[in-house]
């Protein structure tokens, strides 16, 4: 043969692989809604960088008639490509291959690609959309899920990992994205369950949609496991795109720096967001939109546990993580999913050089039963345990309640913040007014004549003594009280100056976190 | 499963139901002291319904739902526990 020869039977072979399930199968794919995993890939990466690997591998099973078969790339597509630029690896399931199910050679190929984006040192996305394992093959599919967790952990905190869930995802595949960074969930197109709704009614005798039991928003909402949540498809390739642009490489890197940009102050004016009222909520992604690089602010898990806020931002053109109660939601009180969330928020930007800004406005930790029988203990000290932890320059600006335990855990200046800048609204306290007087002057307030009034005059005796920044600042657990229109500067300068911040911890394997 | 059988398992099994997205409780006990909505008005997702001054806050209740206030169950100035429901959604 030619070269020519060679060449058009190559051309031929590609186009037999590229077609995937077929045009049928294709199709039926559509009119759920969905793009095709090569359309994915394509969208998610810049134009005509995308690079395929592996095009040619065939499956590996060999009993029921499976060496029959011919699986396309065996149901799941590998390559590389850039996003603005960036350095990516990504994988995508295709379900239009035997349901994209997975089998041995499925899961080599992800291996694969995973293995080469830890050597590379490069973030790492996986589009999910598949049946599950491919039972034909057996143990070996089981043997393919497992070797994809071992490099989820391997590579954890080494390399972002991205995962999407664009379709089925259930049983043992969910543990891959759960073992990820960051989990993007699409409305109506993603479902992610242990065991699907006909099991359930089985053995349990629950009914229940796939929708409800494991739909997009139920992870966005009540679960916790997807982290952004989008109405199409092409929404959620933006907010990739968005995250990609704040965060590094990989964990000896620190992401790229934009050129800085002032916040939009006519938009975002302290003074007519923060009320006077210490009692009244305002929304704090209003104050940190007010100090930030063009009022951009990137929201992680914005509809879980919204009593918390975190996310990304640019100061000066580099990237912050912002941790901030959240008054206008259930009085931004940790609790046991809030506390879970900011930590692991924490955990993933100390691994990744990103500094921390801290803002405080907290009533304290969610007492009742239901918190305290959920593990608010061991799901608050989570918070304490990632803030001593971690590393990275931390600053923490307390702009209103910073009671109790919710006040130390908040990235206080016992657990090494680096600075801690207050608001002279801030009220820095054991315990609010209310609770305070009733303990310290119990007998004064029951033996006086008129119980009520005492109490109202030794509530505010205790309010004008202690609630406020300066007892703190005397000792010095406060580094300065500032006029809330100083934040971004202070705050700017806090950044600048901790840059080449270095700390120690004891040498140890790995800390035990309470998980 | 016979019918006897799924009798016999609703005795240890607490079959699981969606509650109602429409009753609407406090997340947290306290006081409510005041209203936003009245019986009637209708309300769409996200709107503001009443004021509930708990852990040190006049926290601002909003709708989960779009709907019609059927039933106000308290007065202002009322203490109100984790099961009260405080306002009826349709």
């Amino acid at each position: 043969m030619s070269l020519r020869q060679k060449t058009y039977d190559l051309k031929k072979r590609m186009q037999g692989a590229m077609l995937g399930g077929g045009s049928k199968a294709i199709e039926k794919q559509k009119a759920t809604g969905k793009m095709t995993a090569r359309e994915r890939i394509v969208s998610i990466l810049d134009p005509d960088t995308f690079h395929e690997y592996d095009i040619f591998v065939e499956h590996a099973g060999k009993d029921f008639d499976m060496d029959k078969k011919y699986l396309p790339g065996d149901g799941v597509i590998t390559g590389t490509g850039t996003i603005n630029g960036y350095p990516m690896c990504i994988f995508a399931q295709d379900f239009t291959v035997a349901g994209g199910s997975l089998g041995y050679m499925h899961a080599k190929k992800i291996c694969k690609i995973m293995d080469h984006a830890m050597k590379l040192k490069v973030p790492i996305i996986g589009i999910n959309d598949s049946g599950g394992a491919r039972i034909q093959e057996g143990v070996n599919a089981l043997a393919g899920y497992g070797d994809i967790f071992y490099r989820n952990t391997q590579a954890s905190g080494v390399i972002p990992q991205i995962s999407v869930i664009l379709g089925p995802c259930a049983g043992g595949a969910v543990y891959s994205p759960a073992l990820t960074d960051f989990v993007f969930v699409v409305d109506k197109i993603s479902k992610m369950f242990i065991t699907g709704p006909e099991v359930i009614k089985t053995v349990l005798g629950e009914e229940i949609s796939q929708e409800n039991l494991g739909g997009a928003r139920v992870h966005a909402e009540i679960s916790g496991n997807a982290h952004f949540f989008a109405h199409s498809e092409q929404e959620c390739f933006e907010q990739i795109k968005d995250l990609v642009s704040y965060i590094p490489w990989n964990n000896k890197k620190t992401a790229e720096s934009f050129p800085p940009k002032a916040p939009k102050s006519r938009d975002y004016k302290i003074g007519t967001i923060f009320p006077t009222n210490p009692a009244e909520p305002y929304d704090v992604r209003s104050i940190i939109k007010s100090i930030v690089d063009n009022s951009e602010f990137l929201e992680v898990s914005e509809l879980f546990a919204s009593n918390i806020v975190i996310g990304y931002a640019r100061i000066n053109g580099d990237t912050v993580g912002f941790v901030a109660n959240q008054p206008l939601n259930r009085a931004g009180v940790l609790d046991c999913d809030s506390s879970d969330k900011a930590a692991r928020f924490v955990r993933f930007c100390d691994s990744f050089n990103i500094p921390l800004v801290t803002m405080v406005d907290l009533p304290g930790y969610l007492p009742g039963i239901d918190q305290e029988h959920a593990g608010v203990i061991r799901h608050g000290a989570k918070l304490l345990y990632a803030y001593s932890e971690a590393t990275v320059p931390k600053i923490t600006v307390i702009l209103r309640k910073a009671y109790g335990g919710g006040y130390i855990a908040m990235c206080s200046h016992h657990l090494k913040a680096d600075f801690v800048f207050a608001w002279p609204t801030a009220e820095i306290a054991v315990m609010g007014p209310e609770g305070a007087a009733n303990i310290i002057f119990r007998s004064e307030i029951m033996n006086a004549e008129d119980p009520e009034e005492m109490r109202r005059v030794k509530v505010q005796e205790y309010k004008e003594k202690f609630a406020n920044p300066y007892v703190a600042a005397a000792y010095g657990y406060v580094d300065a009280v500032i006029q809330p229109n100083e934040t971004r500067e202070y705050v700017t300068h806090a950044l600048k100056i901790g840059k080449s911040k270095e700390e120690y911890r004891p040498e140890k394997k790995h800390g035990v976190p309470p998980f | 499963m016979s019918e006897e059988k799924s009798k016999n398992d609703k005795i240890y099994r607490k079959v699981y139901i969606l509650s109602d997205p429409g009753l609407i409780y406090p997340f947290i006990p306290g006081t409510v002291s005041g209203f936003i909505v009245k019986k009637g008005d209708a309300v769409v997702k996200g709107d503001q319904l009443f004021i509930l001054d708990a852990m040190k806050m006049n926290n601002i209740v909003l709708s989960p739902i779009d709907g019609v206030v059927k039933k106000i169950n308290v007065k202002i100035g009322e203490k109100v526990s984790k099961n009260d429901v405080i306002l009826e959604i349709e």
